[in-house]
């Protein structure tokens, strides 16, 4: 063999591009290096593979920063499995932005649990890998394998305590439910390639459009599938079951971590696959009717439950079904308004989710965590700062202005009377009427003084990187409420440039 | 070779009741070894050699032994005798019924002609999308080319990044198992060591002291 022969080895071949799949590159380089630095890192000096993985989780939104102004034409890459366009990109930035600020409670908490182990970082920076590639998913293999990849990971990471046993049954549900689950997603994907005999979703669009006129009921069978996959990772209602235990089990940090980036990950794989590449009117029509009403179980489902729980935990797991379901009424409406309110809103319900979480992590002590509505009873009095962000962050949720759930619910509500799709508008309205009970009592609750005789729950001091991981969330809560352009812009700019072909 | 393929499906078939007959959990697990083994022939004589070695070392190999090592390491004494009852009726009509279902939504699929069976593009009287259709002449691509390279190739180009992402899951699932399994050794995170040995009988320093009393 020449010299000549052997060079073309050397270049890449065309489709291969690396560049595309930077931020991912990085995270997954950053995992391994944990493992490695765990095996010679002292148990007392672990608080240092925090700091690294915050680096790891620094460089990769360094990279996707870069690569947003590189992806101005967006193109998919490794053959069409990847896209790599800023839809992707904004979405890379809220995964990464909520895994940096649940690492900077992380090494406090899992002290205070005994858990402090470096798997811990790996496995977070493992799945976060995961989400960011099925946010830029182009293909139905990458779908599956990383959802795979993210869930795998949050079983794990929900069974981290393996002496209690709520925590083990938490990760045995979620394992059993996900598994169903993944099953369901697969046979979906099975059907869909086998009528369309492409795996790549730009190619299934074009095998749709070109095949229009006539709706196979097996492609039909394998788009419901589909979606039934992707609700139970959104935990939207008939598919939620598994959602509250899961979050009171798991130690509180990961369900921080998970409540929040599997949703955005999984919304940004949806919105993609139905309001993209199915969005075909004969088609649509079809799926458009299982949205909708599982939308509006959601709703329902999610507000009505969260009123009867007596667990804080608890509550703000069943708000998330509640939240679910407000976004799914962006990928219902096919407009493009509805791409970006969506997007708004999950970058809203990222900041407000992660801070009403972080309030449990950061209170929590070392017998038990803030769970209960006894243990909030005058949290105001001797926290004053936390209570207050924790009110910011529940108004937020409830979506009152001046903060980022108020513009968020706005825009998704609007896009669909926008669409002449009122009723679904007004079944959200209604709804969060219903959220504000739950809300404001969780709120009125730490303003309301203890009995003196009354024992109360011993909050822990917040440190530097609790505090300021609490300021970051209630500052970026009130930014996105007050300067809603500044958001919106990029949301608006992530939305359009959406790849829609090769 | 359509005389191999009756052969081969009888012999899979037949060895499919034994799985379920056998009275003995051995016997059921290499009945299903020569299922396994009798449907990888099938594979090969319709041409799908990656899917016959595949089939060979992945069931017959790898997940076989799993099975027969797990079969005698909890060594069951006596498997329940057979009963003909309301449930075992159930059960059979119920996987008549769906082998009957399946072999109607499969005529469409697979089409029997004097020289041997043929898989045809699915549900074609129906399908809209005539966008692809399997070359599977003799002559066709993927024959000659043959079955590996074509797999091969596809692999390194169209499935290249699901490839790679499969190597990371496997590393996260492995860190996972040695992670939810080791026994700790760790001052820093003190396992309660009473309650640890309540629940685990097993531990060596348990039974040392079950010996000296």
């Amino acid at each position: 063999m020449t010299v000549l022969g052997v060079l073309p080895v050397l270049a890449p071949p065309p489709g291969i591009d690396i560049l595309g799949l930077l931020p991912e590159v990085i995270l997954a380089g950053g995992f391994i290096v944990l493992m490695m630095l765990d095996l010679v890192t002292a148990p007392a000096q672990r608080g240092w593979l925090a700091v690294v993985s915050v680096v790891a989780v620094a460089g990769a939104f360094g990279a996707t920063v870069w690569c947003w102004f590189d992806a101005a034409t967006p193109r998919t890459v490794y053959f069409g499995a990847f896209a790599y366009d800023r839809f992707g990109l904004f979405i890379n930035a809220i995964i990464l932005v909520s895994t940096a600020l649940v690492l900077m409670i992380t090494p406090q908490y899992l002290n205070r649990r005994g858990l402090h182990y470096g798997e811990y970082y790996a496995l977070i920076l493992g799945a976060a890998t995961g989400m960011m590639l099925l946010a830029g998913a182009g293909s139905l293999m990458v779908i599956f394998l990383a959802i795979e990849l993210l869930s795998i990971a949050l079983y794990i990471l929900s069974g981290f305590n393996r002496t209690e046993p709520r925590s083990q049954e938490a990760a045995m549900k979620y394992l059993l439910l996900g598994g169903f689950a993944s099953g369901f997603l697969l046979f979906g994907m099975a059907l869909i390639y086998g009528e369309t005999g492409h795996t790549q979703l730009t190619l299934i669009a074009a095998a749709i459009t070109n095949g229009g006129g006539t709706v196979d009921p097996l492609l039909m069978a394998g788009i419901a599938l589909l979606f039934v996959g992707l609700a139970f990772k959104i935990s939207a209602a008939p598919f939620h079951t598994w959602t509250p235990d899961v979050y009171q089990g798991a130690p509180t940090s990961v369900t921080t971590f998970m409540s929040v980036t599997t949703k955005v990950a999984a919304f940004a794989a949806l919105i993609r696959v139905f309001s993209y590449t199915f969005g075909e009117p004969l088609i649509y029509d079809r799926w458009k009717i299982i949205v909708y009403f599982v939308a509006i179980a959601s709703m329902v489902v999610g507000n009505v439950a969260a009123l009867r729980q007596t667990s804080l935990k608890r509550v703000l797991g069943y708000s998330g079904i509640a939240q679910g379901g407000y976004i799914l009424i962006g990928v219902v409406v096919l407009t493009p308004a509805a791409t970006w309110g969506s997007l708004y809103y999950l970058a809203s319900y990222a900041v407000a989710n992660i801070g009403a979480f972080a309030v449990i992590t950061v209170m929590a002590n070392r017998g038990e965590d803030l769970d209960s509505y006894a243990s909030l009873r005058g949290l105001a009095f001797r926290r004053p700062y936390v209570a207050a962000a924790m009110g910011l962050f529940l108004l937020s949720l409830g979506g009152f202005p001046p903060t980022a759930g108020f513009f968020a619910k706005f825009f998704v509500f609007a896009a669909a009377i926008g669409a002449h799709e009122l009723p679904l508008a007004l079944w959200g309205i209604g709804t969060s009427a219903v959220s504000v009970f739950y809300y404001l009592r969780v709120g009125l609750l730490m303003y309301t003084r203890p009995q003196p005789d009354e024992p109360s729950y011993n909050w822990s001091r917040t440190s530097l990187s609790g505090g300021g991981v609490l300021a970051l969330t209630a500052a970026g809560t009130l930014v996105m409420g007050i300067f809603v352009t500044l958001v919106l812009n990029i949301a608006v700019s992530a939305q359009n440039g959406i790849v829609l072909h090769g | 070779m359509t005389g191999i393929i009756w052969v081969a499906g009888g012999l899979a078939a037949l060895s499919a009741l034994g799985v379920v007959f056998s009275p003995q959990p051995l016997y059921s697990a290499l009945s299903l070894v020569l299922s396994i083994g009798a449907l990888a022939v099938i594979f090969l004589v319709l041409n799908a050699q990656f899917l016959f070695v595949v089939q060979l070392i992945v069931y017959a190999g790898a997940v076989m032994v799993l099975f027969v090592f797990i079969i005698a390491l909890l060594s069951p004494d006596r498997e329940e005798r057979f009963r003909v009852d309301a449930r075992f009726a159930i059960g059979v009509t119920f996987a008549v019924g769906v082998t009957v279902a399946m072999l109607l939504a499969a005529r469409n699929g697979i089409t029997f002609n004097g020289n041997g069976f043929r898989a045809q593009q699915i549900g074609q009287a129906s399908d809209p999308y005539h966008g692809f259709a399997f070359d599977q002449s003799d002559n066709g691509l993927v024959n000659t080319a043959g079955n590996v390279q074509s797999v091969g190739g596809q692999l390194f180009t169209t499935f290249l990044l699901p490839f790679e992402i499969t190597s990371m899951l496997l590393l996260v699932s492995a860190i996972g198992a040695v992670y939810l399994t080791r026994r700790r050794r760790d001052p820093n995170a003190p396992v309660r060591r009473e309650r640890a040995l309540a629940r685990e009988p097993q531990l060596e320093e348990d039974r040392i002291e079950v010996e000296v009393r």
